[in-house]
C-alpha cells in the first residue's frame, strides 16, 4: 500500500493528519498554521493560530486582539503531535513564511507566497531542502520576468517627478499589506515630494514600523485639511480606491498600479490607470524554476496560479509534479480586498 | 528608431488624449521628414499584407527564447497579442543600435518581403538582438514587421514632392486624422455608455425588426 501523503487538501484546507493541524485553512479549524497574513491565506475564526514571530503584528491586526496566536522564531523547531514543524522566511511580505513539516524521515515544505528578490521590508527568502515542495504559481508563465527592481523604482520616481512638474498629484495603487510598504521603502531614497496614505495602508505602516522596519514619514491623507495643494504628493492607496470618490480630494492626478500583472499591456488597459509598474512580491518564471530546483525536491505540488502550465513544464524536466487544489489566490488580477482592508474614510 | 520607440512608449503610457497628441507633436517637430512620414504611416495603423508569415515569426521567437511550442501557446493565450508575446519572451539584449526609422524601414523591413526565408530570419533575428529595445519597444518593432509594401506611397512621396510642401500637407493630413479619430472614439464610447446605461441591446432590436 502506498504511503499516505503527509499533507493533503481537504474541504477545510491543507491538512496534516499525523499532526492534526491545517496550513492556511480557508474554513475555521482548531489549529491553523499561517504562512502569511494576506486575506486568502489567513482566514478569520480558527481557534488557535501559529505563525512566525515577524508575522504576529500584522496577523493580529487582521485577526483581531482576541485571536489566540503562538509565534515561532525563524528555523526554530516545534513538535505538534509528533510532527516536527518550523517556519522559514519566504520573502513575500513582513513575516511571510514557508512552513517545513517533517515526519518519519519525510520533509514537506509549503511555500505560501514567496519571492527571491531582496526586500528591505521583510526577511529574505531562503531555500529549504525537502522531499516534497508545495509551491505557488501566481506568475507561472515565461512572459513574467521582472526587471531589476532598482529600474522599476527609478521609473516610478520619474513618473512622480513629471507629475509634480505638470502640477499633478501621483496616486499609486498597491496592495495595502506588503506592496505599499515595499514601495515606501524603495521610493524613499528617490522621493520627489511627501508620502500620503489611505487609511488601510497607514494602519499597516504602523505595524511595520512597530516591527522595526524603517519606512519614510507618511501622512494619513484624510487627516489633511481641505484646500491642501496636492501638487507633487505621492498617495499610496489600495486597488479598491481606484475610481472611487475618495480620489476627488486630490484634484488633478495621474494614476498608476504597482503589480506583477502590469507586465502585460492588456492588464494595464483593463485597469484604466495611466501607468502600470510591474513590481511583484511573487517569483517570476525564472525565479520559480530556480527556487523549485534549489529545494532538491523530487516531488512538487503546484497550487494557486498557472498550475497546469507549471506542472507540465516541471514534468518535462523530469520531476514528479502535480496540481494541488486550494482556495488560495495569490495576487489575483481582480481586487481581492480582505476584510478590514478597505476602510471607508 | 529609438526615438520612434520612445514615442510609442509615451503614447502608450497615458490615457489622456491631449498628452498623446503632445507626445506626437514633440516627435514631429524634431523628426526628419523621412522618419516623420513613416511614423505617420505606422501610427495611422495601416494593416497591409504581412511581410513575414506570423507562424514563422512565432517559430523564430520560440527558437530565440528557448520556450517550447505549447508554452508559447499558453503565453500567447495570456497576453492576447502575438507581437507583445514575442516581445515579452525574447531574452533581454545588451547591445544597441540607433538607425533612423526611415533607414531601418527602407533598408531592412521592406527588403524582408523580397528575400528568401533564411535571409528573412537573419534580418529579423538581427533586429531582435541589436535593436536591443526594452520589452515595449520590441512590441512596437514586432508590430512594424506586420506592415507591408503598400507603404510605398509614403516611401516614394518625399522624393517626388518637395520636402516643405510634403511636411506641411503631411502634418495637415495627420492633424485632421488625429482629430477625426479622437472625435470618432469619443462618439463611439459615449454612445456605448449611453446604450449600456439605458440597457439597449442593438442586436436584439434588429433581430426583432
Amino acid at each position: 500500500m502506498p504511503q499516505k501523503d503527509l499533507l493533503r487538501a481537504t474541504e477545510h484546507g491543507l491538512y496534516c493528519e499525523a499532526g492534526d493541524f491545517h496550513i492556511d485553512p480557508w474554513i475555521p479549524v482548531d489549529r491553523a498554521l499561517i504562512t502569511h497574513a494576506h486575506g486568502d491565506h489567513a482566514r478569520w475564526g480558527s481557534r488557535a493560530y501559529a505563525c512566525s514571530t515577524e508575522c504576529e503584528r500584522v496577523l493580529r491586526t487582521r485577526m483581531g486582539p482576541e485571536a489566540n496566536i503562538t509565534t515561532y522564531q525563524w528555523g526554530s523547531r516545534t513538535t505538534i503531535n509528533g510532527v516536527h514543524v518550523s517556519f522559514h522566511p519566504a520573502g513575500h511580505i513582513l513575516g511571510s513564511a514557508q512552513i517545513r513539516v517533517e515526519h518519519r524521515g519525510e520533509t514537506w515544505v509549503v511555500s505560501g507566497d514567496y519571492k527571491t528578490e531582496p526586500d528591505p521590508t521583510c526577511s529574505a527568502f531562503e531555500p529549504v531542502p525537502c522531499n516534497v515542495f508545495v509551491t505557488e504559481s501566481t506568475f507561472g508563465l515565461p512572459i513574467y520576468r521582472w526587471e531589476p527592481q532598482s529600474e522599476t523604482f527609478s521609473a516610478i520616481a520619474e513618473w512622480w517627478r513629471s507629475n509634480r512638474e505638470a502640477g499633478r498629484a501621483s496616486v499609486i495603487f498597491a496592495y495595502a499589506l506588503g506592496k505599499a510598504q515595499r514601495l515606501l521603502a524603495g521610493l524613499a531614497p528617490n522621493a520627489q515630494g511627501n508620502f500620503y496614505t489611505h487609511g488601510a495602508v497607514e494602519r499597516l505602516n504602523r505595524d511595520y514600523r512597530d516591527g522595526g522596519i524603517t519606512l519614510p514619514p507618511t501622512t494619513y491623507a484624510a487627516s489633511v485639511p481641505k484646500g491642501h495643494d496636492w501638487t507633487g504628493a505621492l498617495i499610496i492607496a489600495p486597488p479598491s480606491a481606484a475610481g472611487s470618490t475618495w480620489l476627488r480630494r486630490f484634484g488633478q492626478v495621474s494614476t498608476a498600479f504597482a503589480s506583477g500583472w502590469m507586465r502585460v499591456r492588456g492588464a494595464r488597459r483593463r485597469r484604466s490607470v495611466d501607468r502600470g509598474f510591474a513590481l511583484s512580491d511573487h517569483v517570476d518564471w525564472p525565479a520559480l524554476m530556480n527556487a523549485i530546483q534549489a529545494t532538491g525536491a523530487g516531488r512538487v505540488l503546484v497550487t494557486h496560479g498557472y498550475r497546469d502550465t507549471v506542472v507540465r513544464a516541471l514534468r518535462e524536466q523530469g520531476l514528479d509534479a502535480d496540481t494541488l487544489a486550494s482556495r488560495w489566490e495569490g495576487e489575483t488580477e481582480e481586487d481581492v480586498v480582505a476584510a478590514g482592508e478597505a476602510i471607508p474614510e | 528608431m529609438k526615438r520612434f520607440a520612445q514615442l510609442f512608449t509615451e503614447i502608450d503610457a497615458t490615457t489622456r488624449t491631449t498628452e498623446k497628441v503632445e507626445a506626437m507633436s514633440r516627435y514631429f517637430t524634431s523628426a526628419n521628414p523621412g522618419d516623420a512620414a513613416w511614423a505617420v504611416y505606422f501610427l495611422s495603423g495601416g494593416r497591409p499584407k504581412r511581410l513575414v508569415p506570423v507562424r514563422r515569426l512565432a517559430d523564430w521567437a520560440m527558437e530565440e527564447s528557448g520556450v517550447y511550442d505549447w508554452l508559447f501557446e499558453e503565453s500567447y493565450h495570456a497576453v492576447g497579442d502575438l507581437a507583445e508575446t514575442i516581445a515579452l519572451l525574447l531574452p533581454d539584449s545588451s547591445s544597441s543600435s540607433d538607425e533612423p526609422l526611415h533607414v531601418w524601414v527602407e533598408r531592412k523591413l521592406l527588403r524582408i518581403g523580397t528575400v528568401g526565408e533564411e535571409e528573412q530570419k537573419a534580418i529579423v533575428l538581427e533586429a531582435w538582438r541589436s535593436l536591443a529595445l526594452r520589452a515595449y519597444d520590441r512590441a512596437a518593432l514586432s508590430c512594424l514587421l506586420k506592415v507591408g509594401l503598400s507603404a510605398a506611397w509614403f516611401w516614394a512621396a518625399p522624393t517626388i514632392v518637395p520636402a516643405p510642401f510634403f511636411q506641411l500637407v503631411g502634418l495637415g493630413i495627420f492633424m485632421a486624422w488625429v482629430i477625426g479619430l479622437v472625435s470618432a472614439w469619443r462618439l463611439a464610447t459615449d454612445a456605448h455608455h449611453l446604450r449600456q446605461r439605458l440597457g439597449i441591446d442593438l442586436r436584439r432590436r434588429s433581430a426583432r425588426a
